[in-house]
């Protein structure tokens, strides 16, 4: 557990250290100080503007990071050889990919707090900040976490950080329409695309449900189901990440 | 341990997320019933922001955009101007349909403004509001208020648009509220309408929006104005 742990503090400096990422977390900080400008063309709905514009770029930018970090770490880690060095020091393979989503988890909480901690300040400002806001946060953080992990994955299994990036962004985007998914398959009834459409709809990770930001009404989350589902997804793809990652030869 | 044992986690993690299924599926349910169901206001952009779960940031956009067309008014035409607030007013229920800002902003702008006078198109944003906002007090006063506004009916108006006022304070109402006094004693010349919109007048001259605040303090001058002359 100790070596785990190790390993995801040893990610997240790494991470921090990325000239992409600072890059990225400038250009967020700049992006939501432009939000707060916006308020002065909206008229009545200035706050409404600013908190929904600033999540989602809270939200574009921090995925943009994750994805970047998910799908390049075992691959840079791999060509500038510094996974054997690791792997030679009594780590084993599950307990290096662990430690990875670990370090990639930490990573996307805190931008996510960071960003969203600097948008806070401005909706404190004009009175908009509330526990809603905080939950959107933390279920902006629970999405971006899932896709850090399929970051991870992809990376293991393509060996190509292009093709990676491709199939992370891919997912993500077909996560949030798994409702769509279910609807054409709802009209393919008795065809081989329906159970394609199934399948998918089942595997594809849930983030119209995490997409807490974006809902028009409040479906009465039990939030420990919503936190288990997400947690019982990562462990599903990082074990599936570990048993490619063991037949690797590296 | 964890190496031999990853395979089983799989299975047993699938497992699990197949038994939450039916729990996810029904919450799904209800999100997916919250969404405007007719077609109007979708486009390609409209849906794949629908698709992609970026409603509420499309809205944002969509009202700032409707904010600037209204101010741009007089650089286009009048019809264009028309057009393009009553399609954005669309794309916005669309997107988001308990946005409540959007019928009430775009239904009075199109139903009351001069230049406008669209009754018919207000009042299909209005009943699209009041379809999916039934216990919205303030859109159903509103709406009777650009009816009675159609067919003349001032006192009707004023009773459903004083309602409205008391409760959201908007500029743009009170404004027509104070007119509609004023131009109630010029034409009979009861002072009790003055009063209501010396009133309402006050009630702008202290709003935040300086253009209404300015409006408000001038109409208030020039009554002080007319009864030093008057004495």
């Amino acid at each position: 557990m100790k070596k785990i742990l190790v390993i995801g503090k040893y990610t997240l400096k790494e991470n921090i250290s990325n000239k992409v990422f600072n890059g990225i977390i400038y250009f967020g900080i700049l992006a939501m100080f432009f939000t707060a400008m916006l308020d002065e063309v909206a008229l009545y709905e200035g706050k409404r503007v600013i908190r929904d514009s600033g999540l989602f770029l809270t939200e574009l930018l921090v995925m943009l990071i994750t994805v970047y970090i998910s799908s390049t770490y075992v691959i840079k880690a791999m060509a500038d050889k510094s996974i054997y060095l690791v792997l030679t020091k009594a780590v084993s393979k599950p307990k290096y990919i662990i430690g990875i989503n670990l370090g990639i988890i930490y990573s996307v909480f805190s931008n996510v707090f960071i960003m969203g901690g600097i948008l806070g300040v401005v909706l404190y400002t004009k009175g908009e900040f509330s526990w809603w806001y905080i939950r959107a946060l933390f279920f902006i953080g629970l999405k971006l976490s899932i896709v850090g992990s399929i970051g991870v994955f992809f990376s293991i299994i393509s060996d190509s950080f292009v093709t990676a990036t491709i199939f992370t962004l891919f997912t993500y985007i077909l996560g949030h329409g798994v409702m769509e998914i279910k609807a054409i398959s709802e009209r393919m009834t008795g065809t081989f695309f329906q159970w394609i459409l199934d399948a998918l709809y089942i595997i594809l990770p849930k983030f119209n449900l995490l997409n807490y930001r974006d809902h028009l009404i409040d479906p009465q989350f039990n939030y420990f189901i919503v936190l288990g589902y997400v947690v019982v997804y990562i462990t599903c793809v990082v074990a599936a990440t570990i048993i490619i990652f063991n037949k690797k030869r590296l | 341990m964890v190496k031999h044992s990853s395979k089983f986690i799989l299975l047993g993690c699938l497992i699990v997320l197949v038994l939450l299924n039916p729990y996810l599926e029904k919450k799904e349910g209800i999100l997916m019933n919250s969404r405007y169901k007719g077609n109007t206001g979708m486009t390609q952009n409209t849906l794949l922001l629908r698709t992609l779960g970026m409603k509420k940031v499309g809205v944002s956009f969509l009202w700032v955009n409707q904010v600037l067309t209204l101010g741009g008014e007089g650089s286009v035409s009048t019809e264009e101007t028309v057009e393009k607030l009553y399609e954005n007013s669309s794309k916005m229920t669309y997107l988001d349909p308990y946005f409540l800002t959007n019928y009430n902003f775009t239904g009075s702008v199109l139903g009351l403004i001069n230049v406008f006078r669209r009754h018919d198109l207000a009042g299909e944003i209005y009943e699209r509001g009041i379809l999916y906002n039934p216990d919205n007090r303030v859109l159903k006063n509103y709406y009777a208020g650009v009816v009675a506004a159609s067919k003349g009916d001032e006192e009707t108006l004023l009773v459903n648009f004083e309602r409205v006022v008391k409760e959201t304070k908007d500029d743009l109402l009170t404004t027509i509220v104070s007119y509609v006094y004023e131009k109630k004693y010029n034409r009979d010349g009861q002072q009790k309408d003055l009063k209501k919109a010396r009133e309402y007048w006050t009630i702008l001259a202290n709003s935040k929006d300086a253009k209404y605040r300015e409006g408000g303090l001038r109409k208030l001058e020039d009554y002080s104005r007319i009864k030093k002359n008057k004495k």
